[in-house]
């Protein structure tokens, strides 16, 4: 398995924030991963860390088995990044902010940009401010691809799109997988999205990684155990992530199997939007992977 | 987008009627795939129903390519792994072969389509149970939740079985 | 990354570069203009009437009406260095770590050291281009200033011309770009960088200028006036001075003077200067003189070079340490 992230103790602080603390994660490539958590969780600055633009106080990093923030050259050359607010010089033209990919980056496939761009069609000598937000996010998408990347990181990538662009960035985006098969990290909070597009989840809370698993292995593992309250303990074989208390019912999110009973007790796979919700709320330590 | 659950657009090679069916290779594509994201069901095991049942309805006939993983893709804002895994199920089943370059087609041997002479009668068997269920006073979800029961139990022993 | 800087400061190094085009030209037309109207005003060759030099200040006026705003071009050239500090310095960095957009350049594969460098160097490049452009002009300067046969002192163009300009030009813009990159404002790079220059200058000017060298001390008599300067010589210090090297009060000189009278009678010297030598009262003179000019302009150019150096530095420094 080629790796493509590997985190061990990764910290980082701002101020006398802990916006990381000491996450430990390993992703292997050729996937599409989402990273998945409630806003300042840590994952925008997992990924700037990753991208060397932000160092890291503690612990240690290697995307591709380089260092970002020593062999910050190195890397980008071969990974694609766009921050959360699509930075774009608001004056510079569609074909100008492309030329900035092609004479910043030693590979770059300026006929393959100028195809997708045209493929949009967004007029080549439009002000970049002139474009709707969809636009300008096909725009940084393009940015990021023209250097034929193997690893893509995108900073919620679909955020503040309208649901038609919304879709037609993913699509476009499951396209250039196919294609290419770039492995692709991305942060985001909707959920139907993660399940549709990720083969693999990272859940982050409060600066560290609850769980890392594939979206398929999680689903399969995870049950939600539904019935009526009472005092003891369920019994169930695995570990309860959340118990939640309505006045007569109880729900339980446990990560192993669980039979129903004959109290009415009902026993169902959970939805990855369950899993998630379930870890978000719960006050557990970090549950290894 | 809502869609019923399960149901299925497929088009013949008639391309007038389907002008939004493209391809890049001569042959055209004959399906196209849809998602229902709230039923619950995986959605590489969607594909593979949808798949099914286009062959089994003839809709689908020995030859035909189905999409690239990349065409689905950029209709569906899906993992082209899922696709992948789909066609790989269905080749395991029988119903598809890929060859690499070319794509992945239907199988000439796939199973038949369903003969009318043989679900017709069914159909129709089918029809009376449900005319006595509704007698007996089984509303719609009732009806559902003892059809579910009943084939959860004959499948499983099926896969038991086979396995 | 020269094409980026160039086009993301394209409108600041268009308009520096014109600007400083125009206040050349203007300085090339007007200067001769101004010398031409006070030659034939006829100004300096004025004879003042009998007992009043009404006549001489009135052709002066004139020459000031004749030769109109164009003596704002000076203050033009004197603080254009400091403009181009606030304009040009303190959006550098200031401007692109405000918006973001920094992330954009700094995620294509480019080290942080080539690409606050190259923002630096092209800009200097273009800055002092227009400095050298501007520094050729003190000439025109002095015809301005209504200085025939050149200025009074050597001294007095040493802000407007030589290489001191560009010194203060790429030292203004190292400052500004500083305290921008810092900062991360733009506003802030331009505001403070305007100030912080500011006050070096003065600093500069005022308290280290006049001691590059050890200054020289001259005698002469007191009558004789500015004449008895050292030709073109920058005058630090004028004083009365008594036998011990005081400076003594007027009042002092006064009470003395009335001795003049009855040592002129008794066959004493007829100059007031003359006798109060006689008294070891003189004037002092502490200045500089004008062999030095280059000099100190070399010292100066010295000074604000390793200003531009150290901030130029101490940016690429901060850029590549810092989170991004």
């Amino acid at each position: 398995m080629n790796t493509v992230l590997e985190t061990s103790g990764l910290t980082k602080r701002y101020g006398r924030t802990d916006a990381l603390r000491g996450c430990d994660l390993l992703l292997a490539g050729g996937k599409v991963t989402g990273l998945v958590g409630p806003n300042g969780a840590g994952k925008t600055t997992l990924l700037q860390i990753a991208v060397g633009l932000h160092r890291p106080t503690a612990g240690r990093i290697r995307v591709l088995g380089l260092d970002p923030w020593r062999e910050g050259v190195a890397l980008l050359s071969r990974v694609g990044f766009v921050a959360q607010d699509r930075p774009l010089h608001p004056g510079f033209t569609v074909a100008e902010t492309l030329e900035i990919g092609r004479r910043l980056n030693p590979r770059w496939d300026h006929a393959y940009a100028l195809a997708r761009v045209k493929h949009f069609g967004l007029p080549l000598d439009r002000p970049v401010r002139s474009l709707s937000t969809g636009q300008r996010a096909q725009v940084a998408l393009t940015l990021a691809l023209g250097k034929r990347p193997e690893v893509l990181l995108l900073d919620e990538p679909v955020a503040n799109l309208d649901p038609v662009a919304r879709l037609e960035l993913l699509e476009e985006l499951m396209g250039v997988v196919a294609e290419d098969g770039p492995s692709v990290i991305l942060s985001s909070n909707v959920l139907a999205d993660v399940e549709r597009v990720c083969e693999h989840v990272v859940i982050l809370v409060d600066g560290r990684v609850r769980i890392s698993g594939d979206t398929d292995e999680l689903v399969r593992s995870h049950v939600l155990i539904s019935g009526p309250r009472r005092a003891g303990p369920e019994p169930a074989d695995g570990e309860v992530i959340e118990v939640r208390h309505a006045e007569r019912q109880t729900t339980r999110l446990l990560r192993g199997h669980a039979s129903p009973s004959e109290d009415g007790t009902e026993v169902r796979p959970a939805t990855l939007e369950e899993i998630v919700v379930g870890y978000l709320r719960s006050e557990r330590e970090e549950v290894p992977q | 987008m809502a869609v019923p659950r399960g149901q299925l657009t497929a088009a013949t090679a008639d391309l007038t009627a389907f002008p939004y069916f493209t391809s890049v290779v001569v042959k055209v594509a004959t399906i196209r795939f849809r998602l229902d994201q709230a039923s619950g069901v995986p959605t590489y095991l969607q594909l593979v129903q949808q798949t099914k049942h286009a062959v089994r309805y003839g809709m689908l006939r020995p030859g035909d390519r189905l999409p690239t993983a990349r065409e689905v893709v950029l209709d569906l804002a899906i993992n082209p792994n899922t696709v992948l895994k789909a066609y790989r199920e269905l080749e395991r089943e029988g119903f598809v072969y890929s060859r690499p370059g070319a794509g992945t087609f239907v199988a000439d041997d796939a199973p038949a389509p369903l003969a009318r002479s043989v679900h017709q009668p069914l159909r129709r068997s089918l029809d009376r149970w449900l005319a006595g269920a509704h007698a007996a006073g089984l509303d719609r979800e009732s009806v559902v939740a003892l059809i579910t029961l009943a084939l959860n139990d004959a499948f499983s022993e099926k896969e038991a079985a086979r396995a | 990354m020269i094409w980026l800087t160039l086009r993301e400061h394209r409108a600041q190094l268009v308009a520096m570069s014109l600007a400083a085009a125009l206040i050349a030209i203007g300085l090339a037309v007007l200067g001769p203009y101004a010398a031409a109207q006070r030659a034939a005003l006829g100004v300096d060759t004025c004879a003042p009437l009998s007992n009043t030099n009404e006549n001489c200040v009135d052709l002066m006026i004139e020459w000031q009406r004749r030769i109109g705003p164009a003596s704002y071009l000076v203050l033009a050239l004197v603080i254009a260095p400091a403009l181009a500090a606030s304009y040009v310095g303190g959006p550098l960095f200031g401007a692109t770590l405000e918006r973001g957009t920094h992330r954009l350049a700094l995620t294509q594969a480019i080290s942080r050291v080539r690409w606050s460098a190259t923002r630096i160097g092209v800009v200097a490049v273009v800055v002092v281009a227009c400095a050298l452009v501007l520094a050729q002009f003190g000439w025109a300067v002095a015809a301005l200033n209504g200085l025939p046969g050149g200025p009074r002192s050597s001294f007095d163009l040493f802000d407007v011309e030589g290489p001191t300009v560009v010194a203060y030009a790429l030292s203004g813009i190292a400052l500004g770009g500083l305290i921008g990159a810092a900062s991360r404002r733009a506003v802030t790079g331009m505001f403070l960088g305007l100030l912080v220059f500011a006050a070096i200058r003065a600093f500069v000017a005022v308290d280290l200028r006049p001691n590059y060298d050890a200054p020289l001390v001259a005698y002469a008599n007191t009558t004789s006036g500015t004449a008895a300067a050292p030709p073109k010589a920058w005058i630090l210090h004028q004083a009365t001075v008594d036998a011990q090297d005081r400076p003594m009060d007027y009042r002092d000189v006064d009470q003395l003077m009335r001795g003049f009278r009855p040592s002129a009678i008794a066959g004493g010297p007829t100059d007031m200067g003359a006798y109060l030598a006689t008294l070891g009262v003189r004037d002092r003179f502490i200045y500089q003189p004008a062999e030095r000019y280059a000099k100190f302009q070399w010292i100066e150019f010295r000074i604000f070079t390793g200003l531009a150096a150290g901030c130029a530095l101490l940016t690429i420094v901060l850029i590549r340490r810092r989170d991004a």
